[in-house]
Formats: structure tokens, sequence, C-alpha cells
């Protein structure tokens, strides 16, 4: 594994790769601080020009860009209190208050170098887990790897969002949409209306341009305000000093810094807990074992610490089951698994044996990308974070012309431009009426995946794999994943109804 | 988060009827792509059968549960006394409650500004002449681009996108169009070579 490992690390120091990282690096950085751009959005955006890329290149592009915009989101959640990625927004409550009292530099010293640190960690829990996954992966076969793709959909619809039932609905809508096209036994056509076109499926690219970035570029275009507004005194010039200090106190706070890369990494393992609970989990855990707890939200550096290394840490973490099982995590983890696809890497067993160089390849980046991009932070900071204040409408042109770019792109037609546009009002309805959309586009990306793994499981044992132990210990589980929150939901129910009959009494 | 979800206890109906007309066409959706699969072959039906019917089965059940939160929200609406119900259907969830609950004990501080840049706040809260102004924008577009291809739509659109929403000065319109439309054209047309939508008359 050392000789993968070293491997690994000599093709990422290839010229090409290399500028390819710093390439992707520079352009997660300004799509960080850009709040109007997502991670995964952007991931989506950038898949079509990996296509001719050999597999460590395409992932020192993808993954350096990915993992940095959870670093460089941090730097607008300090400066101006708007979280420039909706992972950052824990930041904000402690990191804009600094800045507020003129220790900007110190924040942002203290949530950079966190963020580099979970990152190291993440990175490092990603490498243990290989030997550890391995034996695991090797010992699943089709059967319980279908088992594995339905759980990590019920764990996405039952973690994720408020309502199970709209949850499974799209999941099911996605599974439905995966189904589209030719069917891979027998070459049936599949929902595909008579057009050549979506013989081939429909794409994820525009998908998740539409889906995701769609719903963004109306938002912008609604509230047709700048991204940030500047609060009085939160200006770039504010004291960017004291970054030293910082530093110091990530140093002086380091089980803090593991704890909260532990919960990062963690929750980016399980499927659908993502991002946004993550980092208030680590938050919460930072207030809780802090000496001073009445300090946070008014400007606690532990705050800022913990929220910036658990981010970093989660990518990694949730790296861990799409490049051990195929099944990702969130919309981030999604697109870079049909990145894999792309590439012609298959996740599981030869991600772990005979491309284990690249995978070590990924994990690599993952650390050095992280470095540069803190350390080019506190060079470029100012002139960047300025890219904060422009105005909506100034963007709106911008964005619409590369989400048109980015669908058309993927397979050069105008119908992945309508895909796009498609995907874009389902995605707006979705806000709009609070159904979750990480679960559709999760069953999007693995709905060939399990229907593969079904079929493979039904020709190889008929319907008795249903009964192979490992396969009924996952639905054992995916069975409390979905009783246990209605249990929760109920209790809780029951529990403000007595205590609205109590105070009924009382009054 | 919290702002929609106030909002929409007030009003249970807005949110329960489209929950219903969203059900009732996913399950029209569903039930047709099942029927769709019965000609087919066992191998190519067997997974489309299974999402498919499952995918019925459960958009029937949001159907039946949205349609008891509208009585229940009805009923509410016509008892003033402070019932049970709002709270109910809509409560807080434990899936999302360490999310929600820990901001809320570190203070309120932060709640303003990240609820007014919220995605669902600025949806909920745009009316409907902002809504059509934005889909008209957006049609326009996309039309403009099919018909007369990138490097026409970009500047176009750039300029008067600006200048008549964002309404910005004529010169800063002209001078952002012809950046665009260089940008682009050196980028994709020169440099990369990638094809671009070429639109109607050029393909």
């Amino acid at each position: 594994m050392l000789s993968e490992a070293i491997s690994g690390l000599t093709q990422v120091f290839q010229p090409l790769p290399l500028a390819l990282m710093l390439l992707g690096v520079a352009i997660g950085f300004v799509v960080g601080i850009l709040p109007g751009l997502g991670g995964a959005v952007t991931l989506a955006l950038m898949l079509p020009f990996t296509f001719d890329m050999q597999p460590v290149e395409a992932f020192a592009f993808l993954l350096g860009m990915w993992v940095v915009t959870s670093t460089t989101g941090d730097i607008t959640s300090v400066l101006f209190g708007v979280p420039g990625e909706a992972t950052s927004a824990a930041t904000v409550l402690d990191g804009h208050p600094m800045t507020k009292r003129g220790e900007g530099g110190r924040a942002l010293g203290a949530v950079l170098f966190s963020s580099a640190l979970g990152a190291v960690f993440g990175a490092l829990v990603l490498a243990l887990a290989i030997p550890v996954i391995r034996p695991v992966v090797l010992a699943f076969a089709p059967p319980e790897f279908f088992a594995l793709t339905m759980l990590g959909l019920t764990f996405v619809v039952a973690l994720s969002g408020k309502h199970l039932l709209k949850g499974f609905i799209m999941a099911a809508f996605g599974l439905l949409v995966a189904l589209v096209g030719l069917d891979p036994q027998e070459g049936t056509q599949r929902y595909t209306f008579e057009q050549l076109y979506l013989w081939d499926g429909i794409g994820i690219v525009p998908l998740v341009v539409g889906l995701f970035g769609g719903a963004e570029v109306l938002q912008l275009m609604l509230s047709k305000r700048s991204i940030a507004r500047a609060e009085p005194g939160a200006t770039p010039e504010a004291s960017l000093s004291g970054v030293g200090q910082g530093i110091r106190d990530v140093l002086h706070h380091w089980p803090l810094v593991i704890r909260s890369s532990a919960i990062g990494t963690g929750v980016g393992i399980v499927p659908g807990l993502g991002g946004s609970v993550a980092q208030f989990m680590a938050y919460g855990a930072a207030q809780q074992s802090s000496k001073t707890p009445e300090m946070f939200g008014k400007g606690a550096v532990e705050g800022v610490i913990a929220s910036g290394a658990v981010n970093n840490a989660k990518d990694s973490g949730s790296l861990i089951p799409t490049i051990g099982f195929g099944i990702p995590g969130g919309a981030g983890s999604a697109v870079l698994l049909s990145a894999f696809l792309i590439v012609g890497l298959n996740p599981g067993e030869e991600m772990l044996t005979t491309s284990l160089d690249v995978t070590f390849s990924m994990i690599w980046v993952t650390v050095l990308a992280n470095f540069i991009a803190v350390a080019a932070a506190f060079f470029v900071l100012k002139p960047l974070t300025k890219l904060t204040f422009i105005s909506g409408p100034l963007l709106v042109p911008f964005l619409l012309l590369l989400l048109a770019l980015g669908a058309y792109t993927a397979s050069n037609s105008f119908a992945d431009v309508l895909v796009m546009i498609v995907a874009a009002i389902v995605g707006v309805i979705c806000i709009r009426y609070d159904w979750p959309r990480v679960p559709f586009l999760l069953a999007v990306v693995l709905g060939a995946l399990a229907e593969r793994y079904l079929f493979l499981s039904y020709s190889l044992f008929e319907w008795d794999w249903l009964t192979r132990p490992i396969v009924l210990a996952i639905a054992a589980v995916m069975v409390l994943a979905i009783v246990g929150p209605i249990v929760r939901r109920a209790r809780a129910r029951s529990r403000v109804r007595t205590a609205e009959q109590k105070s009924d009494v009382s009054a | 988060m919290a702002v929609p979800e106030q909002h929409e206890s007030r009003r249970p109906s807005t949110g329960a009827v489209a929950d219903v007309v969203l059900g009732l066409f996913m399950v029209a959706v569903f039930g047709w792509a099942f029927l769709e699969a019965a000609d087919w072959s066992f191998k190519a039906a067997l997974f489309p059968r299974i999402v498919t019917g499952l995918g019925f089965t459960v958009a029937l059940l949001q159907v039946v549960q949205s349609l008891l939160r509208l009585a229940r929200g009805r009923r509410a609406a016509a008892d003033p006394t402070p019932a049970t119900s709002p709270a109910g259907p809509i409560g807080p969830v434990p899936g999302a409650a360490p999310a929600e609950a820990v901001p809320q004990a570190a203070g309120t501080t932060s709640e303003d500004d990240v609820n007014e840049d919220d995605v669902e706040y600025v949806f909920q809260t745009a009316g409907a002449r902002r809504w059509t102004e934005a889909v008209a924008w957006v049609t326009a577009f996309f039309v403009l681009l099919y018909v007369a291809g990138l490097f026409v739509t970009a500047p176009l659109f750039s300029f008067l996108y600006l200048r008549f929403a964002g309404r910005r000065t004529w010169v800063f319109c002209a001078i952002y169009a012809v950046v665009v439309g260089v940008v682009l054209y050196a980028a994709f047309e020169l440099a990369l070579g990638i094809p671009v939508p070429p639109g109607l008359f050029l393909d």
C-alpha cells in the first residue's frame, strides 16, 4: 500500500496534473467566494472538460477545485457575515463578530489554518480507511452492493429531509429518470418518447447544473441586490493583521481541531447528513467543551476553529463511501462519482486494488490543494473578497451563459440545454414547495448502478439473495433509519401535546 | 430556515395545496410509467416495475397525507383556539434537529442575515411581478440562444439585461457586452475549439 501511496504522490507531481490542480484551486477559490455558485454546480460545469484527461489529471483538477470551495467560503463568512458556501454558515456565528471587533485577521488565520488541518485529518482517515474497507468490499457480491445503494438512498431521504414521503417520492422519481434510455440488458427503449437523444439516457451534467445552479441564478434575478450587503464597519479593509495570532490559536486548541475534524469525517461518511449538519454539530460540541461557552456567538475563536476544521474533513469523509462502495453522500460527491465513471474508474474493488495509486493521488490532491489555497488566501485575500460586493444583476448574464454552456458542452446538443431548463424548473419547484432535491440527484446517479446490481443478483441467485445475512442486516438498518425519525417525531409531538395540556391546566 | 416555516404555519393551506397538486402529478407520472413498462420483457421491466410501483404507492400516500393535513388546517382555521395541528405536520423533525437546535442555543445574532439570503425566503417573498420579469428574461435568453446562437446572444442579452433590468449606464452595458462577447469567442472558438450553440442560421 505504501508503494501505491508514493506512486500516487509522484503522479500528482507531474507537470500536467500539477498545473491542472493549480487551475482547479484557482477556480475553486473564486467559486468559494462567489455566493452565487456552489461546489457541486461548478464540479458539474467542469466535468465536460475532463473527458479527454487521464484519471489522475481529471481528479487533480476536480478535487483541487472542490475541496477548496469550502475553505474559501469561510473567508466571506468571516469578513462580511455572508457564507460563500452553505457549509460555511457556522463560521459566520463567531467569525463575523470577530471582524467587527477588529480581529478579522486573527479569525481568518484561525479558520484557514484549521481548515488545512481538517483536510489533513480527513485525508489521513481516508488513507487509513482503505485497508479497513478493502476486505469488506471484496467480500461483497452484487446483492450486498444493491442493498448498499438502497441504504445510501434511504439515509439521504431519512436524514436530510424533513418529509420522509416527499424524500422517497423524489428518490423514486430520480430512479425513474435514470431509467430513461436503452435498457442495458436487451436494448429495449424505455421512456424515450421516440427521441434519439434520450436513447443514451439523461446526462448528469445538465441535470446538476439546472437543479442547483438554475435555482441560484433565479434567486439572484429575483432578489436583484448585491450578494453581500456590507454592514457598517465590515469593509475588506478591516484589520487583516493578527493572522499569526489566529494560527497560534489553532495550535493552542489542537484537541478541538481533532475533535471537529473527527465529527466532520464521521458525518461525511454517512450519506445524507451533509455539511450543513456537520458544521453545527462541531460548533455545538466546541461550545459544550469550551471554558467560556458564553462567548460563543459573540466572537469566540474556538467556534471559528471548529467550523473551519469540520468543513474540509467532511469532504474527505464523504469520499470514503464514494470510493469504496460507489455511494456518494451528497450533491458534490454524486458529481464526483459520475466523474469516476467518465474517466473509466469503477468505485469499489477496482479503486481499492488495481487503481489504488489513483485513489492515493486523490488523497494527496485533497491535502495539497488545501495547503496551496490557504497559502494563496493570505496573499490575495483583499482583492478577491471584493467579489462578494458585485451586484446580483451584474452576475446574471455571466451565470446564465455559464449554465447554458455547461449544459451544452456535455454532449454538444441543444437538448442538453432543454434538460437543464427542465431540471431548473424541478429545482425551483422543489425549493418553493419544500421538496428535497438531493435524494432525486443521488437516485439519478445511482439508478443505473442499482439496476445492474439488482440484475446481477437476480441472475446469480434468483430471489434467494434476499436472504443473505449481510443483505438482511442492511435491510434492518434501512428499516431503523426510516422508523427511527417517525417514532421520534411521534414522541416529540406527544410531548408538545402534554406540555400544552399542562399549560392549559395551569392557566 | 425558521422564517419560511413560521410563514407556512400561519397559512398552512398554501403549502398543503401545493403538496396535494404535486403529489397528484407524481401519482400520474408513476402510474403512466408503470403502465408503459407493461409491454416490455421481464428483464427490461423488472427494475422499472419495482421503482414505479413503489413510487406510485408512496406518492398516493403523500396525497392522502396532505389532504388530511389540508382538512386539519381548515378545521384549525375555523376554530380560533390555538390548536396543535399547525405545529404537528410541520413541526421539527429529528433529522434536521441538530442543525436547527444549536444555532438557536448559540444566540439569535446570525438569524437575520442568514434567513434573508436563504433561497427559500427569496422564492417565497418575491412578488408575482418579479417572478414574471425574471421568467421572461430567462425565456428570452434561451429562445435567443436557440435562434441566434451563443456569440450573438452573449453580448446582446448582457447589454439588454444590464440596461433594462440592472439599470446600468449605456456605456457600462456596452463595455460589459463587448468584453463578454470577445472573451467567450476567444476562449471557445479560438483557444479551446469547443462547439457552442450555433443558432438556427449557422447550423
